[in-house]
């Protein structure tokens, strides 16, 4: 399998998709799911706001009942992405994720706060736990950016082993963003679709959907669903 | 991550397993500040799922929790202090047994056992290959490098699709947490050998060792049970087997009807059987060609589908906590200690294995018999993988037993192997409870052998609480959740978690429907527009042009379907 972070350029995608995609006729639709984790207060429910509603609020209150939110990309002509964003629920701060919380996401962000260099020593716990609840079907791990928060603050605070930490644990790449000023967090989302991508073409996940039931009303009289892969 | 715990709920729960995790979503659902806590480091207590390596460890585990020696200093006036959990409750006569041997002879000088390593970048070889498992014959060695692909229930369960649950699940939206497979078929052991039970219309037709007669009676019966009322009333005080004799069915039908359809033993009342049978038959062709569903990756991830919804709701959930006693005085429960930490909270839940031991030692004891088996292949092999649902009839004086086959494709067992789960009331030992089934079913020896070969067996006792008064020996705002119940479904459970609810918050609304997130403004509207920023969006067209703007608003969160039922 080749390396997670060996860069797929655009072009090889889509020569990859015209070859699957000669007969179908529909525009393709790919769900993926991203966790973006980190400690409290890190500005985890501030980015997924940026990204999905394009605003950035300093009064976000706990998003009590959100459980993740969409943002769909025309990839291509014929590929859509919808990107389901998992926040952590605003009181799981514990570390007491739920297998259920993991399950089926096909990446993650890992986010630290800048203006607290506290947060990126749990980095590495976010990281063990993700690794240790979620893989990609074949059980490789599932690629992961590390998004060092509240970049228009200060970024003298920004670890310098940081570079280190990424290549001993097979993390994709680190991006300084800031949720206040839009800054890096489309790109850290592209890099993290397109590994999405690339799995998806490699490993042809999802390898078990067929007669998986979801227990809605689509779902009945025998008709099946696709889950989100 | 390591942030001080709040100091004042509404409400603790101590345990994670089901009615404790019920209770959470639902306190949290309607705005009371939960605080969901315990020491294990993961979830469902007695209703949790593991992995292999992980079940021979954790079966087991319950420490009492001390108060600190330093108790008398954290204490006030009027205040003292009892230990969390007891050696009551706990899960008891635990045996494992391998089957097989550690390691092939040509892995002798190769590799050694891995178990799960906190490993960050690799995963084994034969993890990356998932079709290269079926080749050599299994070993110790190989099956615990596929740790993490075993999902292995405590306590394992199947839905009625027409069951509480899934009602519950539905209409709760929970249901968006969690997948499910239909069991395919049910299966039952007859005159020495298994026979599939005719579920549906045309599964009675495509019977072959049902007579066409039997098969015309068996619709009848069927059919005239789903409206069956004035009739029953001369059974009140008789038997469900006593009801089906006087139908003048055959005995291969009352077999099936009663044992397999109805999960009734000679004993069970006719009222009973015949609410049983129309839960069957109501359940039937909603989901899948039984009445029953399986929770993808184990029956554990029930318990954290509630967990995920009641922290979406604000709920507070700590793992893994040292906690070290619950302070008392007159009026009752008052705080939790955790360390040395006092939390307050104006009621406390707990599972029944985290009591302390005085509010449970009066109580007489149960036991479910279980049994784990990895097995190489089906009880009754076929082209396509089955989910199965044995009914083993009571036989010489054993009690019935229930048995679970599940393969791969539930996500709960690696591709080559099986997962079956053995429950019965526990008579004497679980080995002994299950002695008959396997002799009949399996083999323990390797070779050549039309069983299936166990190659890894699990065997344990777990207590039954669901008859006890939990109410009897507690202070008034605190309150008890029965374990694991003999059921084949969750029923149970969710009517101790409404009662339990209903009496901490009367006339209130037991697990609206949550929304859905496209339902959902994040933020506040108002001062959101005084202190939005939305300059800088530019520098990223340059990355991928075709980046659109987010059109969530027309696109449905649910899943497209595609491809249709064969
Ligand atoms: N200056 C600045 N503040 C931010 C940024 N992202 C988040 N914040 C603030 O940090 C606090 C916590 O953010 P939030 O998104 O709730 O963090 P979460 O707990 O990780 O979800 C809030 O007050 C945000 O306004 C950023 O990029 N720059
Ligand atoms: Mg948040």
């Amino acid at each position: 399998m080749t390396s997670l972070s060996n860069g797929i350029t655009r072009e090889k995608i889509l020569s990859i998709n015209d070859s699957l995609r000669i007969n179908n006729l529909h525009k393709r639709e790919l769900n993926f799911k991203f966790v973006i984790i980190g400690d409290f207060g890190v500005g985890k429910t501030s980015i997924i706001g940026r990204y999905t509603e394009g605003q950035f609020s300093t009064s976000y209150k706990i998003t009590i009942g959100a459980d993740f939110a969409l943002k769909t990309l025309e990839w291509d002509e014929d590929t859509r992405v919808n990107l389901h964003l998992w926040d952590i629920a605003g009181h799981e701060r514990f570390g007491s994720l739920t297998g259920v919380f993991y399950r089926h996401a096909v990446a993650a962000a890992i986010v630290f706060d800048l203006t607290r260099p506290e947060t990126y020593s749990s980095v590495e716990k976010w990281l063990i736990d993700l690794r240790r609840k979620v893989h990609l079907p074949g059980g490789l791990p599932i690629p992961v950016v590390i998004l060092a928060n509240k970049g228009d603050v200060t970024v003298t605070t920004l670890p310098s082993q940081i570079e280190d930490f990424c290549k001993a644990n097979n993390i994709l790449s680190w991006f300084i963003t800031s949720a206040k000023n839009n800054l890096n967090i489309d790109e850290a989302m592209i890099r993290l679709t397109n590994a999405a991508i690339q799995n998806h073409h490699n490993l042809q996940f999802p390898l078990i959907t067929d007669d998986i039931i979801s227990l809605t009303d689509a779902s009945e009289n025998n008709e099946k669903m696709k889950k989100c892969c | 991550m390591d942030n001080q715990l709040p100091t004042d709920f509404d409400l603790i729960i101590v345990g994670t397993g089901m009615v404790e995790s019920i209770l959470s979503a639902a306190a949290s659902r309607i705005g009371k500040r939960v605080l969901h806590i315990d020491r294990n480091e993961y979830y469902g207590g007695q209703w949790a799922s593991f992995n292999l390596d992980a079940i021979q460890q954790r079966v087991r585990e319950n420490p009492i929790c001390h108060p600190p020696e330093n108790i008398a200093e954290l204490l006030q006036q009027g205040e003292h202090a009892l230990p969390i959990g007891n050696d009551l409750f706990n899960i008891e006569n635990v045996s494992f047994n391998w089957h097989i041997p550690e390691q092939t002879q040509t892995d002798v000088q190769g590799i050694s056992a891995e178990s799960e390593t906190q490993n960050l970048t690799e995963t084994s070889d034969k993890e990356n290959d998932p079709d290269d498992v079926t080749a050599e014959p299994w070993t110790k060695n190989t099956l615990l490098q596929n740790t993490r692909k075993f999902n292995i229930d405590l306590t394992p369960k199947l839905q009625y699709a027409r069951g509480d649950l899934v009602e519950l699940l539905i209409s709760s939206n929970i249901a968006r947490y969690s997948e499910y497979r239909s069991v395919s078929r049910v299966l039952t052991w007859l005159n020495g050998q298994l026979e599939v039970v005719p579920c549906s219309r045309s599964d009675v037709f495509a019977n072959n060792k049902v007579s066409v007669i039997e098969k015309r009676m068996l619709m009848k019966l069927l059919t005239s049970l789903t409206d069956a009322g004035e009739e029953l009333k001369d059974y009140e005080n008789k038997t469900f087997h006593a009801f089906l004799k006087d139908k003048k069915l055959t005995p291969n039908l009352v077999h099936y009807v009663l044992y397999a359809i109805s999960m009734s033993t000679d004993q069970t009342p006719c009222i009973e059987g015949v609410e049983n049978t129309k839960m069957f038959l109501n359940s039937l062709g909603r989901f899948g060609k039984t009445p029953f569903l399986f929770s993808m990756y184990g029956s554990g991830e029930i318990t954290q589908a509630f967990c995920r919804l009641s922290a979406v709701f604000g709920g507070i959930f700590a793992l893994s906590q040292p906690l070290s006693g619950l302070i008392f005085d007159e009026g009752g429960f008052k705080s939790l200690l955790v360390g040395q930490q006092r939390i307050k909270a104006d009621h406390i839940v707990m599972g029944i294995e985290k009591s302390p031991g005085t509010f449970v030692e009066t109580f007489t004891k149960d036991y479910i018999s279980r049994a784990v088996f990895i097995t190489d292949k089906s009880v009754m092999e076929s082209e396509k993988e089955h989910l199965t649902l044995l009914v083993y009839p009571p036989e010489k004086g054993k009690n019935p037993v229930t048995v679970i086959e599940l393969g791969s494709l539930t996500g709960t067992c690696p591709k080559g192997t099986f997962i079956v789960h053995l429950i019965s009331r526990q008579s004497t030992m679980p080995q002994q409870d299950f002695q008959h089934v396997v002799q009949n079913l399996f083999t323990e020896e390797s070779g050549d052998s039309t069983k299936p070969h166990v190659l890894y067996s699990l065997y344990f006792s777990i207590p039954d609480s669901n008859g006890l008064d939990l109410r009897k020996n507690v202070p008034k705002n605190v309150y008890l959740c029965p374990g694991p119940d003999l059921d084949l479904d969750y029923d149970v459970s969710i009517k101790q978690a409404k009662q339990i609810f209903n009496e901490l918050y009367p006339e209130t609304e037991f697990l609206p429907r949550a929304p859905d997130p496209e339902e959902i403004v994040i933020g506040d509207e108002d001062e959101a527009n005084e202190e939005t920023t939305t300059e800088g969006k530019a520098d990223s067209d340059t990355v991928i042009d075709e980046l659109v703007r987010n059109i969530q608003s027309q696109n449905k969160v649910d899943d497209s379907v595609h491809g249709e039922d064969a």
